[in-house]
């Protein structure tokens, strides 16, 4: 019967369609985006402000500005990814899910493609926006806009992926946006209290310490296209746990 | 067809579905029935690939339901209420599912015409009532076409109107020639609604038979005679029926056998005749009794019908 021998690429197709259509008609995902984008113009414009404000001299660069407020503002999009997935545990349509799209790796991986699919505009979007408010606070230049804007996105895409992941693990909204501050946060605090080098390494090749090179644009480890990788490699990595997850435990 | 082969589910130390094997069949209504917490929605999941068998397997249309690619197409369920995303439109709901089995658009606005949607169907399904959240999970279930379906306890939160309608949408499907099994913890529900039944208890297996043999094999169902020559009558009866009770002079009661078997034996006697009468037990009497009988003895009354 044609019902058995369909193909992977057709069935990731519908599956990214059906993901598509659910992502587009709840009311969070637009919540997380605004969020994102007014969160991270946001900081960035009140971090100029302050500057301007203090008369400081050589004020940083605008689009150090913008990064700091897509640090901040990320968390909407993290919200969004992790509702993506937690909601249907929560509303037990995940049952419902599974049942139209039994092939579990279909259903995560065509969510986490749509959920990157609208981060990685929105944190381009955010992050330029950014910039440019910054700059024009400060009345100085947008040096570096579209390099610094694409991989604060690149981060911000595959720092969701790694929450739709975790969310797929953890199954509950609260649980999984927890974990993810604490990723994305207690790191860095961490490094900066103990002075180890074996501590110091570990904590660059974590997401937090990997999206500080990428969005950063230098490391001392590796590059940035580097970072990007690694960090690419925990989001797989999450999302493949969240598979297995799905395939052992009942819904 | 569905078919469940040792099927068994164990929580912790709880055996909630334990070597339940039956098939049910084409072309007519399959009640399934039990008590709440008798493991009916447990083993519907397990057909429907969501939750894991401890051991045993189910099989739809000979195939596990995990290795269908297109299931809305093979196999439509209602379960608790359609689960569905509360914040969720109803039309949103059913086209995230349509696009997910390459099912066409315009189906969907065929099948929310169908369950009589169409004019809300734009509102969030967490606005609904129980009874529209029904309507939508049986939207789902039809959304496919598909040959079997699975309604977890349908009638909830329906009123009378509503209740009409999925007996009637049941006996249609299965009239198309369609596997239906409904679940339910009524008894009443199923009697003008099914074919056959499948009975289970505490997870296990009491009955598997068609509907008319349960309400026949209850000791509820009796022949009643009036014969002038009763003892004898009796006598002669004794052989072959379960029970034979004299209530006076001219008045028997007979377990066990059918008018036709009595009459049979008072023809074959010489003994006259003043009455034979069939009184039939309920389906709930029926039902009551086969429960009591699995309780105390954990074992099944009715034996399940050969392939």
């Amino acid at each position: 019967m044609t019902t058995t021998t369909l193909g992977r690429p057709v069935l990731l197709g519908r599956t990214l369609g059906a993901e598509w259509t659910k992502l587009r008609s709840v009311r969070s995902t637009y919540g997380g985006l605004l969020a994102a984008v007014v969160v991270t113009v946001g900081i960035a414009a009140l971090a100029a402000l302050a500057i301007v404000t203090d008369d400081q001299p050589n004020p940083a660069p605008a689009t150090q500005l913008a990064a700091v407020g897509a640090s901040l503002g990320q968390f909407g999009l993290v919200a969004l990814a992790a509702l993506a997935i937690t909601g249907e545990f929560a509303t037990g349509s995940i049952r419902t899910t599974l049942a139209a799209t039994p092939a579990r790796w279909a259903v995560l991986t065509a969510k986490a493609a749509v959920v990157g699919a609208v981060t990685f505009p929105a944190g381009l979007v955010a992050t330029a926006l950014a910039t440019l408010a910054a700059s024009a606070i400060l009345g100085i230049g947008t040096d570096g806009i579209l390099a610094v804007s694409a991989r604060s996105a690149a981060a911000l895409t595959l720092t969701s992926l790694l929450v739709v992941g975790l969310g797929a693990v953890l199954r509950s909204a609260a649980g999984t946006i927890t974990t993810a501050v604490a990723v994305l946060f207690a790191p860095p605090i961490l490094g900066a209290l103990v002075s180890n080098d074996i501590v110091a390494t570990v904590m660059d090749y974590l997401p937090a310490g990997l999206t500080t090179v990428l969005v950063g644009g230098t490391g001392e480890r590796y590059s940035p296209e580097v970072a990007a990788l690694l960090l690419g490699a925990w989001a797989v990595g999450a999302l493949a746990v969240g598979v297995v997850g799905l395939d052992r435990r009942d819904p | 067809m569905i078919e469940l082969i040792g099927l068994t589910k164990r929580y912790g130390p709880t055996l909630a579905v334990d070597d339940l094997s039956f098939r049910v069949q084409p072309g007519k209504v399959t009640g399934f029935l039990g008590p709440n917490g008798a493991g009916k929605s447990t083993s519907m999941r397990m057909v429907l690939g969501l939750d894991r068998p401890t051991a045993g397997h189910a099989l739809v249309d000979g195939r596990p339901y995990r290795e269908l690619r297109a299931p809305l197409r093979v196999v439509g369920a209602l379960l608790d209420a359609g689960a569905v995303h509360p914040r969720r439109s109803a039309r949103d709901h059913l086209l995230a599912l349509a696009r997910s089995n390459g099912i066409a658009r315009s189906r969907v606005e065929e099948v929310l015409g169908l369950v009589g949607l169409e004019a809300v169907a734009g509102r969030r399904a967490g606005a609904y009532s129980l009874g529209m959240r029904q309507r939508l999970g049986i939207a789902a279930a039809l959304l496919g076409d598909p040959g079997i379906v699975l309604f977890d306890e349908p009638v909830n939160g329906l009123d009378p109107d509503g209740i009409r309608w999925v007996r009637q949408l049941t006996r249609d499907l299965a009239a198309e020639g369609r596997t239906v099994f409904v679940s339910s913890h009524l008894m009443s529900e199923m009697e003008d609604t099914a074919d056959h039944l499948v009975v289970i208890g505490r997870g296990r297996l009491v009955a598997d038979a068609p509907i008319g043999q349960v309400i026949a094999s209850s000791s509820h169902t009796l022949v009643r005679v009036r014969t002038p020559e009763a003892a004898e009558l009796g006598r002669l009866l004794a052989a072959t029926a379960q029970t034979v009770r004299q209530e006076s002079d001219s008045a028997l009661t007979v377990v066990g056998l059918t008018t036709d078997d009595v009459g049979e034996v008072a023809h074959a006697g010489g003994i006259r005749l003043q009455e034979l009468a069939l009184q039939s037990a309920s389906l709930e009497q029926a039902y009551m009794e086969l429960s009591q009988h699995h309780l105390d003895y954990g074992t099944s009354q009715l034996t399940p019908q050969g392939a």
